[in-house]
């Protein structure tokens, strides 16, 4: 949503750089907290759980996302951790951009 | 005539005087409730005038009216059957005698009587909830349709008012539970409820989560209908339960002061900024720098197959493929689904358990959303319930770990297993649940070896078919394991070089992890942890001290930079709903976050919640039959009780060729040659000797091998009197005799004397036929007790003493004073033979020294070596238990 990219510029630093590279920077942090998002996953589950999503990621008409959200829903505080790391996240390219 | 539905409220004495009037007696006036009630048991008694046979109808009676009420309680709901719709006599006395007995003798709840349209039936809610009944009658039909899995929500507006009358009428509840606590549940609400989050207010929150496909997945599963997710929540909610919180407080303290160490990558950040550079090549520097770096903590320790799973999907993110969208939603999903169990499971719980009864993995569950209520409380606990906590925690582990070894452990037998296979396996599990409970047991492999073939024995000649189920109590298994540990370096060599290699490195990385027992049913640690924290967490709540400010936040704040933070927050909150925006999930993680503590994964309990399905290793036959594979000599396998005084048996010689010739017979020549020490200093067999002194002289010995000959052709007496003297002496009776630059090399070096030490120690004690002390146990005892005096050089005796210092008792004084002066080191010349007759070292010399010992210590000589191995055995027992503790 603009708005919420636009907050997330403004946050880094980035509102002075023309539109081109702003969302080009925006995209790839976008997909840095995703793969943030992914590590959290990972980093809170069980090899059993990792071997479930696995066979539901290449198994023809497993319905993977329900897999997925079984699975996270089972691990404590998950939504504190996604919190955390992002804000993690966060602070390192603040550090990167903001002087 | 048209019906009106009417309703009966028990609780209520003038819906009573409405059907009947109120009926007094002189004395003490009976509610009109008591007065129906009576007259049904009345006409119990009327119809059957024998006294006795009356009070066994009513017995029987009230018994059957019990299980209806019980059946009743479990639906949450009474149904009686009334004879006519304007209620007769009868049903009166019929609803207010359940009604009474289910209040007054069965502490049931129940809630106002409401006739039914079809005129035949009454109802009310029933519970057996302790504390204030929530009076659902009102939102009965709307919330119930919420929790139909059948129903389409009711949408967010509805279920949000729904929900907010309900929880406030529970939050009220809560005030009573959390008295010790002084929470003002109102205040709570409060908190909540003018709190927003993400712009939405919470109560909008609420609403669609209840309405949401949450809700109905608690449902579907306390009705039986699926597993599976209410799980998921349920351990959200015990994630951010008190205890769970009370745990994570300490474990959040370590990180944070750990964190500045640790986030290397923020300093490196930090430097790229630095840099004169555009923002987009700092972005694209910042990403190479993360390329290198491990995506997270404790990456590296992960297993292959959750690392490779990350590659997977960040491959899948990386091409913005339909999966990794799926990924992503799901995982926002269930992050929202946990949260709830977590920040309201309390108020779904208690409505839950108000309203259905269910299976008793919903009853557990429920129990946890309950313990989630707390998690607001911890928010204002100070750090001495943390101390109260832990001390309660501990304190109950230690039980629990005490019983592990009257817990039956059980092994299931595969296609192609053993009887050996069928040991590793229990010891395995016996070991992993040790372990899960804090106590670290190392077994190298030739010791795990030994002790599954010790085990193996105790199931000798049994026949074993797939599927068979075989079975020892824990203290058997312990026993066995104890065995292994008890190896002399000379039998783990022999096992190590026959035995360990022909076992597959795939079964030794099976039978070496740890993690979670083979059996599911082994897992006893996790009920021991489980009730250890249920333990805790009572004594906290009845503790009622007075709780002071979240220390845990302020510990977060410290340090923190708060402008940066607050725009931090903005930032991870635009994109959070970006994310959760994708996800159509609620975001409910926000609640309390300045109260709430900061958790980080706990492992341990992962790991404990985590029982591996039994599995076997495929190739777990490799090397593994059930022929005793393990041939060790006697004193390989140092099993020998001290009472028993086992003469000791020299070592076998190596069986390879290569260790024989490079290394003469000594023991302590060899083990300088395996240190590398007797080729670095140029050490000759011939430059150690073994110096003992006896009552009048000393005894000079080239070898190891020739000291032992010599102490075994003594007299039991004279063995006796040696083995006080090395072990209760100021003056060890037996010491070594090394090259000034080995004994400089050893002064200088702590850790190599360390080393010598306790293998010096263990080949005198295994010469008294004493069992040995595991070397890496008696490296840490020895060398933390008395580093000042063990192993140094002596500048008296010029001799070095390898055992520690002996409290200097009476005893050892008159020992001393009675021992001859010490000969110094050039006055001994290698003519002063080791097989001179002992003639010198006469019967009345000896006689003596045992009436003096005697008279000092009372202390029958016949017994004194038995005494001195029983304290040996109960040092070693000792040490174990502070080990373990």
């Amino acid at each position: 949503m603009p708005h919420n990219k636009n907050d997330l510029a403004k946050a880094l630093n980035l509102e002075n750089l023309t539109e081109g590279e702003r969302a080009e920077i925006l995209a790839k942090v976008d997909k840095r907290l995703e793969e943030v998002l992914i590590a959290v996953l990972v980093a809170n589950i069980t090899d059993d759980d990792a071997q479930k999503i696995q066979k539901a990621l290449h198994e023809e008409g497993a319905d993977l996302e329900e897999v997925v959200a079984e699975i996270s829903a089972r691990i404590p505080n998950l939504a504190t951790k996604i919190e955390r790391a992002v804000e993690e996240e966060i602070m390192r390219l603040r550090a990167v951009l903001v002087q | 005539m048209r019906m009106e539905a009417r309703k009966f409220d028990t609780s209520k004495s003038e819906d009573a005087q409405i059907v009947s009037g109120p009926e007094k007696t002189a004395e003490k006036p009976k509610s009109p409730e008591e007065v129906w009630s009576e007259k049904y048991w009345d006409r119990i008694k009327a119809e059957n005038p024998d006294p006795k046979n009356a009070e066994a109808v009513k017995k029987d009676t009230e018994r059957i009216i019990a299980g209806q009420l019980e059946e009743a309680a479990k639906k949450g709901k009474l149904e009686l059957s009334v004879l006519d719709k304007d209620f007769t006599d009868l049903d009166r006395e019929k609803i207010f005698a359940y009604s009474e007995f289910a209040t007054r003798d069965k502490k049931y709840k129940v809630g106002p009587f409401k006739l039914d349209e079809s005129g035949t039936k009454v109802s009310a809610e029933i519970s057996k909830e302790r504390g204030k009944v929530i009076d659902f009658l009102k939102y009965k039909e709307k919330i119930s349709d919420l929790f139909n899995k059948e129903e389409k929500g009711i949408g967010a507006e509805k279920a949000g008012k729904l929900a907010i009358e309900t929880a406030q009428k529970q939050f009220q509840f809560w005030k009573e539970r959390y008295k010790a606590l002084d929470l003002d549940p109102k205040e709570m609400w409060a908190k909540l409820n003018n709190k927003k989050i993400l712009g939405m207010p919470v109560k909008n929150l609420l609403g669609s989560m209840a309405a949401g496909s949450a809700a109905r997945f608690i449902v579907r599963t306390v009705s039986g209908v699926s597993g599976g997710i209410l799980v998921g929540a349920s351990a959200g909610a015990l994630g951010n339960g008190t205890w769970e919180a009370i745990k994570a407080y300490k474990k959040e303290k370590e990180r944070l002061s750990k964190m500045s160490v640790r986030d290397k990558i923020l300093e490196r950040a930090k430097d790229i900024n630095e840099k004169n550079i555009g923002q987009k090549a700092k972005v694209d520097e910042y990403f190479e720098l993360l390329e290198k770096e491990a995506p997270f903590p404790d990456f590296e320790q992960m297993s292959e197959r959750r690392k490779n799973l990350h590659q997977e999907l960040l491959k899948e993110l990386k091409f913005e493929s339909v999966k990794g969208s799926k990924v992503l939603k799901g995982f926002g999903r269930g992050a929202a689904v946990g949260a709830i169990g977590g920040a309201f499971g309390g108020w779904i719980g208690e409505h839950l358990n108000n309203y259905f009864q269910g299976s008793s993995e919903a009853a557990a569950a429920i129990k946890d959303f309950k313990k989630s209520a707390g998690s607001e409380a911890f928010s204002q606990m100070n750090g001495g319930i943390s101390d109260t906590f832990s001390k309660t925690f501990e304190g109950a582990k230690t039980e629990g770990l005490a019983s592990l070894g009257t817990k039956e452990f059980f092994s299931l037998a595969d296609k192609g297993d053993s009887l050996t296979t069928m040991s590793r396996n229990l010891i395995h599990d016996y070991i992993s649940q040790k372990q899960a409970l804090g106590v670290e047991i190392a077994l190298d492999k030739s010791q795990l070896i030994y002790a599954e073939d010790a085990l193996k024995n105790l199931f000798k000649g049994r026949a074993l078919s797939p599927g068979d189920e075989l079975s020892l109590i824990g203290e058997q298994i312990n026993s066995a394991i104890e065995k292994a540990q008890l190896l002399t370096s000379a039998g783990k060599e022999h096992i190590k070089q026959e035995y360990v290699s022909k076992i597959g490195s795939k079964v030794w990385e099976q039978i070496t992890n740890y993690d979670s027992s083979f059996h599911s049913g082994n897992n006893f640690s996790n009920e021991i942890l489980n009730s250890s924290s249920e333990k805790a967490v009572t004594f906290v709540h009845d503790s009622a001290q007075g709780f002071g400010a979240d220390l845990a936040q302020r510990v977060a704040d410290r340090g923190r930079n708060r402008a940066a933070e607050s725009v931090v927050e903005k930032a991870r909150d635009s994109w959070l709903e970006s994310f959760l925006s994708v996800t159509g999930a609620a975001y409910a993680g926000e609640y309390g976050t300045k109260g709430r503590l900061k958790e980080f994964a706990d492992k341990l309990r992962k790991r404990k919640a985590l029982v591996r399905e039994y599995r076997h290793a495929e190739d777990f036959n490799e090397g593994d039959s059930d022929l005793r594979y393990v041939e060790l000599t006697e004193d390989m396998a140092i099993e020998k009780k001290p009472k028993e005084k086992v003469e000791p048996k020299t070592e076998p010689k190596p069986k390879k060729e290569r260790v024989e010739k490079k290394i003469p017979d000594d023991q302590m020549f060899k083990y300088f040659g395996e240190k590398g020490i007797a080729e670095k200093f140029k050490l000759k067999p011939e430059e150690i000797r073994y110096k003992v002194r006896t009552p009048n002289t000393v005894k000079i010995f080239p070898s190891y091998e020739k000291m032992t000959r010599w102490f075994n052709s003594l007299s039991q007496k004279k063995k006796d009197w040696l083995i006080d003297q090395e072990l209760n002496a100021d003056e060890p009776a037996i010491k070594m005799d090394l090259p000034e630059r080995l004994r400089e090399f050893m002064s200088a070096s702590p850790l190599s004397r360390q080393s010598f030490n306790a293998e010096v120690d263990g080949l005198i004690k295994n010469m008294f036929g004493f069992r040995e002390t595991p070397i890496s146990k008696h490296h840490e005892q020895t060398e933390e007790k008395s580093e000042e005096v063990i192993g140094k050089l002596n500048p008296e005796t010029k001799l070095l003493e390898y055992r520690s210092s002996r409290q200097e008792t009476a005893q050892g004084r008159e020992n001393t004073a009675a021992t001859p002066d010490v000969i110094k080191l050039e006055d001994l010349t290698p003519d002063d033979e080791y097989n001179k007759d002992n003639s010198d070292w006469t019967e009345d010399v000896f006689r003596g020294r045992i009436a003096e010992e005697s008279d000092s210590e009372s202390r029958d000589m016949k017994n004194l070596v038995e005494i001195l191995a029983e304290e040996e055995l109960e040092k070693k027992n000792n040490n174990s238990n502070q080990n373990a503790a």
